[in-house]
């Protein structure tokens, strides 16, 4: 149970922090366009710093975690088993979670497509709010498939 | 129909720990404490495994009750 609470917890604020990445790289960068030339200007601030460095200590912390769960496979993650009903846990905890993303992300993109037409809303914050949207999402995913791998385990 | 095991109560004749025979067959105490309790079937494989560490026949350790 550690072992998955260690990996999904990591990567959710992974993809928290890769959304707010997102978001800044949009709010920030301009492109221009005419009949000879197109000019795609993109800037990466702190956010984008943070993600990085965040990144690259939790795949080091990855790479370490076996020292203390030997179950713990960095290339399975979430599917890391250390016996036949772990694996069972964590295919069940799959199944379940994607049935859950999937309702999010079809609720998503009808939001996505309201805000499209509406008249109120610039391209920017559009793809501001999506960047948004789709980074909770991620991050959705591994906080639910670490509550549906805790439920199964205290009940399989 | 249900399985119903026995695993317990031959763990406890050899005098062992539920870590103890997570241990010899290869998984986790909570495997064995969720097997025992009823709530886990195991696999044939894993069944033959505990069979063959407790050195009691499969069939006195697992059966299927109404």
């Amino acid at each position: 149970m550690k072992k998955i609470a260690f990996v999904q917890i990591g990567n959710a604020i992974l993809s928290g922090l890769f959304a707010f990445a997102a978001i800044d790289v949009i709010r920030h960068s301009t492109s221009t366009a005419s009949a000879a030339a197109f000019w795609l200007t993109l800037r990466f601030g702190w956010p984008m710093l943070v993600f990085l460095a965040y990144g690259l200590v939790f795949e080091v912390a990855q790479h370490l975690y076996p020292r203390l769960d030997a179950s713990f496979d960095p290339q399975q993650g979430e599917q890391s088993a250390a016996d036949e009903r772990e694996l069972q846990i964590g295919r069940l905890a799959a199944a379940k979670t994607s049935q859950w993303v999937l309702g999010i992300v079809l609720t998503g993109l009808m939001v996505v497509v309201v805000l499209t037409v509406s008249a109120t809303i610039t391209k920017q914050l559009l793809g501001m709010i999506t960047a948004g949207m789709l980074g909770a999402t991620a991050s959705a995913y591994y906080l639910m498939y670490l509550i549906e791998w805790w439920r199964l385990d205290r009940h399989l | 129909m249900q399985l119903i095991n026995d695993v317990a109560a031959a763990r406890k004749a050899r005098g062992w720990t539920q870590e103890a025979l997570a241990e010899r067959v290869g998984v986790t105490r909570r495997t064995i404490i969720s097997l025992e309790k009823g709530h886990y079937t195991p696999s044939l494989t894993l069944g033959l495994m505990i069979a063959t560490a407790l050195q009691v026949p499969v069939a006195d350790l697992f059966r299927l009750e109404e």
